[in-house]
């Protein structure tokens, strides 16, 4: 009744129509890039009960680094609830609010511990800092002096360990090693590395003004990716269009203005396709592409090679749904297509993310109100590219970075043409967006590691990450991480990868530090991060880490601040604040965007344009010119099209199967898959089965799922089970479930110009478990599991 | 132009019923400011279905109890 109350009402006084619904768009949430966010910049502090300490802080369970409030009482955390301004209310999911139990779990590490018996025995002895610090320092110093400083690699995840702040790659380039690997390298870090071959830039779409927006497979929902998924519906609320890419009818393309059901991993083709459409229509920016952009002629005639019908043959959509979602795009705008990891991840991925660049571009939409934005740097604020000192690691080093002769996007030889450009457009010759611009190869990593490389990587270090489950061939990881010298994690929980270190040293969490957060000089908002409770057992931060490390290297002078709040002091000097200072007087700390930069300064880039046709690439030995890799011909044994790398509402990439509110919504690994094609495979609902391929086997419950298209399996990332059987040879379920067991690395399945692996169209198939052992093994690991 | 005078009356017969109604409700002492808080609730209310952020988890979270959390936390 009251329902209809309310429509009846609406519908006939307009005045209360607009206070119906958030659907409408009347939420006061802009982004804080405009001036109309200004207001909006001070704490709002709401009066804390009594016996509770409130601190505003940064989330930092996922990368969207949402801004929330953390309760304390008696020093613990207790709960995490959404920040009290406006600006960012409503911007919390389940992860951050179960994570005072993630974190007080009883089986977090909270002691150094070294391995005592065989590497992935799974013996462990309790030592101090001190002591593990000293041996630590003391065997990579040996290391370096007798394999030379490049066989020390790191990988790591800035997202989780936040204060990294750029100082590991400082260390890592006075020692004189550039083998810093992380998960960036398939999702953010190497679109923003090949966006600025482009246009010298990664920029970031104004979600609060644009009138069009694409999703390219990427899938924000309510609980992953809040934040942009909060942006998307305000932005439909108030009219913008949606145009989904995607092989399934996920909840936004069900929701969606267009739906293009493409096939897995053809995001290149449907994009030329767009730009045929738009090219032969005219209906790009004429003035923009005169004026600015290089290469137009010899673009045109690339994409004369993709007539509709054969983008239409290679997407599997129909030709004149491409042709109406590629009008949409150009006449409805200012469009963005905002960052997707899917691209990211395929055998065109370089191509894919150079046409999205592209599309952007002629289309007018480049740093433009409610296009794709160029933002990063906050003036008065020493960045963590500064920081990073890439400047003082010798050429001859930098050129030793491993996979840069194959696979050179993101590393520093891929980038080096673009040195004296990001000078003079914004002021420093290195600047690592998102952490991804000076990358070595994973991939190459590994093979190094496991003594297939130019020279061997002998000692390894992981911070905050699970690099056995989170690249490409889990196996080729495994056997490298099992040849190494000296193995340090930095860590919270007994990972797959933890289980084979010499060293596992407690990680703090985003509870127990302050932080200060530019999202990695993607975006130009600056946010201070209180520090809410004092880190548990001897838990340390990542910053203090590298401290420890710099000092017993015989270094100290590396890292000369005293703490991370004089650190921070020192990042702020500019703003003429302290971070007590900071923290107090502000949530969020912005200059209004100003648009169309370009013109004073012009582009990044070696011409100074948008270089359509990519000098870069061209000097590297690549194809300038964006193009397409179709499929390899099916393995008969492998007739079924699997798609990995997708995440789940409870968990970040491998992290959160221990939490007991959120593994009992996901408790299982499962595999979605059609009715149709489950018929046709004979396997039924809520089946254990083994899905495999030439590199392996890993085993997934079936889902039949309405959101699947036919003849394509959707296959979960990052399973492990924390309770199962540690130590090689099991590592806690990791060898049973974990995707990255199925995901190659030949070169049929690599990104030429990154390296990055395809995850979006691998084929396998579908094994029934026949034998009686099979099912047996798995009674057992259900019951161990539960 | 008769009818765009009555929708400028009309509105303004809204915006003072609102008021009015706004400031019954925020007394909240007779039963006529209970109705009005009624009525302003049936207005404002986003129904559940129509709330893109509305979510059981998030709106029914309330923290953990620190004895029970740090039980959890000792294992028992």
């Amino acid at each position: 009744m009251q329902e209809r109350f309310r429509d009846r009402k609406a519908a006939k006084i307009p005045a209360l129509a607009g206070l119906r619904s958030r659907e409408e768009g009347k939420m006061p949430a802009p982004m804080p890039i405009g001036e109309e966010a200004l207001e909006f910049t001070k704490p709002v502090i709401r009066d804390a009960r009594k016996g509770v300490v409130s601190k505003r802080t940064l989330c930092q369970t996922c990368d969207m680094q949402c801004s929330v409030v953390t309760e304390s009482v008696d020093g613990q955390v207790v709960r995490v609830r959404s920040s009290d301004n406006p600006l960012f209310r409503d911007h919390i999911c389940m992860k951050a609010i179960a994570s005072p139990k993630g974190f007080a779990h009883p089986d977090r590490i909270l002691h150094p511990l070294k391995r005592v018996g065989e590497r992935g025995s799974n013996k462990w002895e309790r030592v101090t800092w001190e002591e593990a610090m000293t041996d630590i320092g003391a065997r990579l110093s040996d290391i370096v002096e007798k394999y030379g400083p490049e066989s020390w690699a790191v990988s790591t995840s800035p997202w989780n360990t936040a204060t990294d702040h750029g100082l590991g790659r400082r260390l890592m380039n006075h020692v004189g090693s550039p083998n810093w690997i992380s998960g960036v390298a398939l999702c953010a870090g190497n679109t923003a590395a090949v966006n600025r071959l482009t246009y010298g830039w990664f920029p970031l779409g104004d979600f609060h003004s644009t009138k069009c927006i694409v999703l390219i497979g990427h899938n924000p929902r309510r609980h992953s990716w809040t934040m942009i998924y909060n942006y998307i519906r305000l932005a439909q609320a108030r009219g913008a269009k949606l145009i989904v890419l995607d092989p399934r009818k996920s909840s936004s393309a069900s929701r969606a203005d267009i739906h293009l059901p493409l096939k897995a991993g053809s995001d290149a083709a449907m994009l030329f396709g767009w730009l045929k459409v738009i090219i032969d229509e005219e209906l790009y920016d004429k003035k923009f592409v005169e004026e600015w952009c290089e290469g137009f002629e010899e673009l045109r005639e690339r994409v004369n090679e993709f007539p509709l019908e054969r983008v239409a043959k290679l997407t599997g959509c129909d030709p004149e749904m491409i042709a109406k979602a590629a009008r949409m795009y150009a006449t409805e705008g200012p469009s963005i297509i905002p960052w997707t990891p899917i691209t990211d991840m395929q055998r065109n991925s370089t191509s894919g993310i150079r046409l999205q660049s592209i599309l952007r571009a002629i289309c007018g939409y480049l740093d433009v109100r409610g296009g794709d934005t160029f933002q990063g740097l906050v003036s008065g604020v020493v960045p963590d590219s500064v920081v990073e000192m890439h400047e003082v690691l010798p050429h001859e080093q930098k050129m030793k970075q491993l996979g840069n002769e194959d696979h050179p996007a993101y590393t520093y030889r891929g980038q080096e043409a673009l040195r004296e450009p990001l000078k003079r457009v914004w002021g420093h010759e290195y600047i690592n967006q998102v952490l991804g611009c000076y990358m070595a190869n994973p991939p190459a990593v590994f093979k190094a590691m496991a003594g297939e490389g130019p020279y061997p990587v002998k000692a390894f270090f992981v911070l905050g990450n699970n690099p056995v489950m989170s690249y490409s061939n889990m196996n080729r990881i495994v056997k490298g991480m099992m040849n190494q010298e000296l193995i340090v994690v930095h860590e919270h929980f007994m990972t797959p990868t933890a289980q084979l270190a010499d060293y596992i040293l407690p990680g703090d969490t985003w509870h127990e530090r302050p932080w200060l957060s530019d999202l990695f000089e993607w975006i130009g908002f600056l946010r201070p991060s209180e520090q809410s409770a004092e880190p548990m057992g001897e838990a340390k931060s990542t910053w203090e880490f590298w401290k420890l490390l710099a000092n017993a290297m015989g270094k100290p002078e590396i890292v000369p601040w005293n703490d991370i709040y004089e650190f921070y002091d020192y990042r702020l000097k500019g703003l003429g604040k302290t971070f007590e200072e900071f923290c107090e007087t502000t949530d969020v700390h912005f200059e209004p965007i100003k648009y169309r930069k370009y013109e004073e300064t012009g582009f990044a880039t070696p011409s100074g344009k948008v270089e359509l046709k990519s000098s870069i690439l061209e000097d590297l030995g690549f194809d300038p010119l964006p193009y397409f890799r179709e499929d390899p011909p099916m393995p008969p044994e492998y007739p079924l099209m699997m798609f990995t790398g997708v995440r789940e509402d409870p968990y970040f990439q491998t992290g959160g199967r221990h939490i007991p509110e959120m593994r009992a919504r996901s408790p299982e690994p499962r595999a979605y898959i059609s009715a149709k094609t489950a018929k046709e495979w004979n396997v039924e609902h809520d089946e254990w089965v083994d899905v495999s391929n030439e590199l392996g086997s890993i085993r997934l419950q079936i889902e039949i799922h309405d959101s699947m298209p036919d003849d394509l399996l959707r296959v979960p990332h990052g399973w492990w089970k924390p309770e199962m059987e540690k130590g090689a040879g099991k590592l806690s379920g990791a060898l049973k479930y974990s995707d990255a067991q199925l995901a190659r690395d030949d070169s049929d399945y690599l990104d030429q110009e990154q390296g990055c692996p395809h995850l979006k169209g691998i084929p396998c198939r579908i094994n029934r478990l026949n034998t009686k052992r099979d099912e047996e093994r798995l009674d057992e690991d259900v019951v161990s599991a539960a | 132009m008769w009818f765009r005078l009555l929708n400028v009356l009309r509105a303004e017969f809204i915006g003072k019923t609102m008021i009015f109604l706004a400031e019954s409700g925020a007394r909240n002492r007779t039963p006529f400011d209970r109705v009005a808080r009624f009525i302003l609730s049936l207005v404002f209310t986003v129904p559940k279905q129509d709330d893109f952020m509305a979510d059981d988890y998030v709106d029914n979270d309330a923290g953990y109890d620190l004895e029970e959390l740090r039980r959890y936390q000792s294992g028992q």
